[in-house]
């Protein structure tokens, strides 16, 4: 069904992670096993165990043009994702109202996407507590704005020149998947000419992580925190917390080739299913999971075999990591041994909302260095994660075909397809 | 302007075929429907010294709804009231449509779900939960339940479907914004079906109602007395286009819709509510800070929604406008659906069914196409209710007074919500 269909392809990227402020900075950190992941710099209030999270130490703060953001201001997570937006777009060549009306691109044909798991949780517990506190006079007449999620599509917008189809794609986990998924359609279907995708978070707080600590999902690894992470080892007990965010530029082909941009991968299939199993965890046998690469490799029109290269959910849950590997072993059969596979959380931990994003920017510098990063930490592969995760150490080939997997705390799945052009 | 080529491929005819609702008005489409057309209005006030509720004096409320009877008793305190009220619906529109006995593959239908801020009376209850007790005070159920993407699962849980599913979230779009979505994949062929619609109940956060009271879009006890309202009749305050209007009327509510095939729904002999012929959506980035600029986004977001259907601005005969009451955006629409239909413009027929039930924030988009959809069902054209006198700056016909027995046969549906996401949807008449 792919020959009826434009080509879209990435042509710009943008990243910050505990790993580095850039793209190219996130993905040599990646290359180099370096671990993000530290305690956390903060004193770890009474009532949570968690002490670790592969936070972002400091970052240059966006300047936010016209925008009065100052009570509250737009939140982390927003800022982070206006700095990745902004490196995305210089990357594209689309910075600027000229280069884009160079381009061709009309503003209404602009759309910004966000993947955003949380948002601005902390501060609409805090503004809560104010009220709770009986200090309503402090929640001023621009919290409404501040408190939902699409706040930060505001500033991607503005950003962009951006009139198009704009908003926050919510599945948890695999938020950015469903977003970047949602841009592919907009292009496929002819509605948009670009799009601006990705997820941004920032939910290392007591808040952001009481949440995840009650239902069991964070590692509860004692020892070194660069250790906590360890997607598909026997001892992997949970993720860590990451925080950053990744955007990237969709166009077609044809357009991008006209314009004279750099093509960095094309994005060739796209495909989500749900489990429709249970709220809070994978069904078992990856049969969800495993459609959902099916569905992409179908709209992709490429075959299983065709596949080098599997950049895994792998949080480092006991049972998102079996049942991932199963979804693999469903989809690909005997191929599945021969696939590399690796999880980019073992070292900038799990993004939630904005973790398909940052991993899919790495994913496309694979394809385009041929450099597959590693799973760090595993040491003792569980037998029910029996497959090739480059465990330690990163290793080179050529890597035509890569899948990006994510899978959503509620049974929210998105796989996509990327290739080399 | 690079791809319009496109247009050419294979595209599928879609159509509704059920509808669940839940409103201030009641929780059957039909009868609901028939109450906006009589001209009531559910408004009430909401003092200002309630403990639960603070800020807003008037508010649109469900009357009737039991979460226990949709989650379990056990659930009820365990997820938030939007998730029930959604999860409701769906159940609702699936019994409708006669959905189990369609056939169709799991994995070939999806859920698409918006709301805006989700479960913020859960996170409240949290906050309390961490004055009293500190961390401690979180709840293992926070996470699952008040999550807008959790009211999307739980009903792909329900329904057993496995299609795509996620939420959207574009303030008080983001209903529309999901129906929109989800027209486009059942028409690209993506699915075969979508459970599609959204909900949003967030009066009984106190957070919510604080900041919709200073946001300066919700009408409030100051803005009554500023134009003599009786505040012994808080329905008559929500007044969409009328010149003494002063803000909407904040609600609670749920709508979801099923979308099917045209070819599939008529071969299963499915009843066809409306047939959903093209969709756009916007976003005016500046929405929140230069509010008199975004006129020209609305007339884009329509002109790119009757190009995706195909139809020529004259075919259109009725609009139901998204008619907040907020004297701004009313007049912007106002001026908007005149630069896009021209003279044409005071030949159409509009209406806001925001006058009888309010503003169900982002709930709103998919309650009022299901409201469209049966306007054109029964050929009855609701009325504004509340609009006495059309403010100067508001001068198209706005259907005051009585409901109008009109036979249409293409509708448009806007939604342009504060925060600048804009949605219109093209619907035709299924006969």
């Amino acid at each position: 069904m792919s020959e009826q269909h434009e080509k879209i392809v990435i042509t710009g990227i943008g990243a910050i992670s505990s790993l580095g402020a850039t793209a190219r900075a996130t993905f040599e950190g990646l290359v180099a096993g370096r671990s993000g992941i530290r305690d956390v710099p903060w004193a770890v209030p009474e009532g949570m165990e968690v002490r670790i999270g592969a936070f972002i130490d400091q970052y240059e703060r966006p300047a936010l043009g016209n925008f009065d953001y100052t009570n509250p201001g737009p939140g982390r997570y927003s800022e982070m994702a206006l700095l990745a937006t902004r490196e995305a777009l210089a990357d594209s060549g689309l910075a600027s109202d000229q280069d884009r009306a160079k381009a061709g691109y009309e503003s209404h044909r602009i759309a910004t996407i966000l993947g955003v798991g949380l948002g601005n949780g902390e501060a609409i517990v805090g503004a809560s507590g104010k009220i709770v506190a009986g200090r309503l006079d402090e929640i001023s007449s621009t919290w409404g704005d501040r408190m939902a999620p699409h706040l930060a599509t505001e500033l991607l917008a503005a950003e962009a020149g951006a009139t198009g189809p704009s908003c926050c794609v919510q599945s948890a986990c695999a938020s950015a998947a469903h977003s970047i998924g949602y841009g592919f359609d907009l292009l496929r279907s002819g509605i948009v000419d670009v799009a601006v995708v990705g997820g941004a978070e920032a939910p290392i707080a007591p808040f952001g992580l009481s949440l995840f600590e009650r239902i069991g999902a964070l590692s509860k690894y004692v020892g070194p925190a660069q250790r906590a992470s360890r997607p598909f080892d026997r001892e992997r007990s949970g993720f860590v917390m990451g925080e950053g965010a990744g955007m990237l530029i969709l166009e077609t082909l044809s357009h991008a080739r006209r314009r004279g941009a750099r093509i960095y991968a094309e994005l060739a299939g796209y495909g989500a299913t749900a489990d429709a199993f249970h709220v809070t965890r994978p069904s078992a046998d990856g049969r969800g999971m495993s459609n959902a690469i099916k569905r992409a490799l179908h709209v992709a029109g490429i075959d299983p075999e065709s596949v080098d290269y599997v950049n895994a959910h792998g949080t480092g849950t006991e049972f998102n990591d079996a049942a991932e590997t199963n979804a693999l072993k469903q989809t690909f059969g005997d191929h599945a041994r021969k696939l590399w596979i690796s999880s980019n959380k073992s070292m900038f931990g799990h993004l939630l909302g904005a973790a398909a994003a940052v991993e899919t920017v790495a994913t496309v510098c694979t394809l385009a260095s041929g450099t597959v990063p590693p799973t760090l930490n595993l040491d003792n592969p569980d037998p029910e994660c029996d497959l090739d995760y480059v465990p330690h150490e990163a290793r080179k080939k050529p890597v035509r075909v890569a899948i990006k997997n994510s899978f959503g705390f509620g049974g929210q799945n998105a796989s996509l397809v990327l290739r080399t052009i | 302007m690079a791809n319009t080529a496109n247009k050419s491929k294979a595209q599928r005819r879609v159509v509704i075929t059920g509808m669940g609702v839940i409103s201030p008005l009641g929780n059957d489409p039909r009868q609901c429907f028939e109450q906006i057309a009589s001209g009531v209005s559910a408004g009430r006030a909401y003092p200002e010294d309630s403990s639960a509720v603070r800020g807003l004096s008037v508010a649109a409320v469900v009357p009737d709804f039991d979460g226990g009877a949709v989650v379990g008793k056990k659930n009820i305190k365990r997820t938030s009231r939007f998730l029930q009220m959604g999860l409701a619906t769906a159940r609702s529109a699936r019994a409708d449509a006669n959905f189990a006995a369609a056939g169709y593959a799991p994995d070939r239908v999806g859920c698409l779900f918006g709301s805006s801020l989700g479960g913020l009376e859960m996170v409240h209850e949290t906050a309390s939960g961490l004055a009293a007790s500190g961390l401690r005070g979180v709840s293992p159920f926070l996470l699952p339940g008040s999550l807008n993407n959790m009211a999307a699962g739980m009903i792909a849980i329900d329904a057993g479907v496995n299609g795509p599913c996620y939420a959207v979230s574009a303030g008080w779009a983001s209903s529309m914004y999901a129906l929109g979505h989800a027209f486009e994949m059942v028409r690209s062929g993506t699915a075969d079906a979508m459970l599609t619609g959204g909900s949003e109940s967030i009066l009984e956060a106190p957070l919510a109602t604080a900041v919709l009271s200073r946001s300066g879009l919700f009408i409030d006890a100051l803005g009554m007395k500023s134009v003599n309202m009786d505040m012994d009749k808080p329905n008559e305050a929500s007044r969409p286009f009328d010149e003494t209007r002063r803000g909407a009327v904040a609600a609670e509510g749920a709508a979801m819709l099923v979308l099917e095939s045209f070819d599939s729904a008529v071969a299963r002999g499915a009843t066809l509510y409306a047939e959903v012929l093209g969709y756009a959506s916007m976003f005016a980035p500046t929405a929140n800070h230069v509010r008199g600029s975004w006129t020209p986004v609305m007339v884009s977001c329509m002109q790119q929604a009757l190009r995706s259907a195909n139809v020529d601005p004259r075919e259109v005969q009725y609009i139901n406008a998204y008619g907040s009451a907020s004297p701004l955006t009313d007049a912007m629409e106002t001026s908007a659906v005149k630069q896009v239909f021209g003279g044409h413009a005071s030949e159409l027929w509009l209406s806001s069914t925001k006058g009888s039930v309010g503003h169900m924030l982002g709930a709103s988009g998919a309650f009022e196409t299901a409201m469209t959809s049966l306007a054109l069902q029964r050929g009855l054209l609701p009325p504004t209710a509340n609009l006495k006198t059309r403010d100067p700056a508001c001068d198209l016909d706005y259907t005051s007074g009585a409901a109008r027995e009109r036979r249409v046969t293409i509708a448009m549906k806007n939604t342009f919500g504060e925060s600048g996401h804009c949605g219109s949807l093209i619907l035709r008449i299924a006969a």
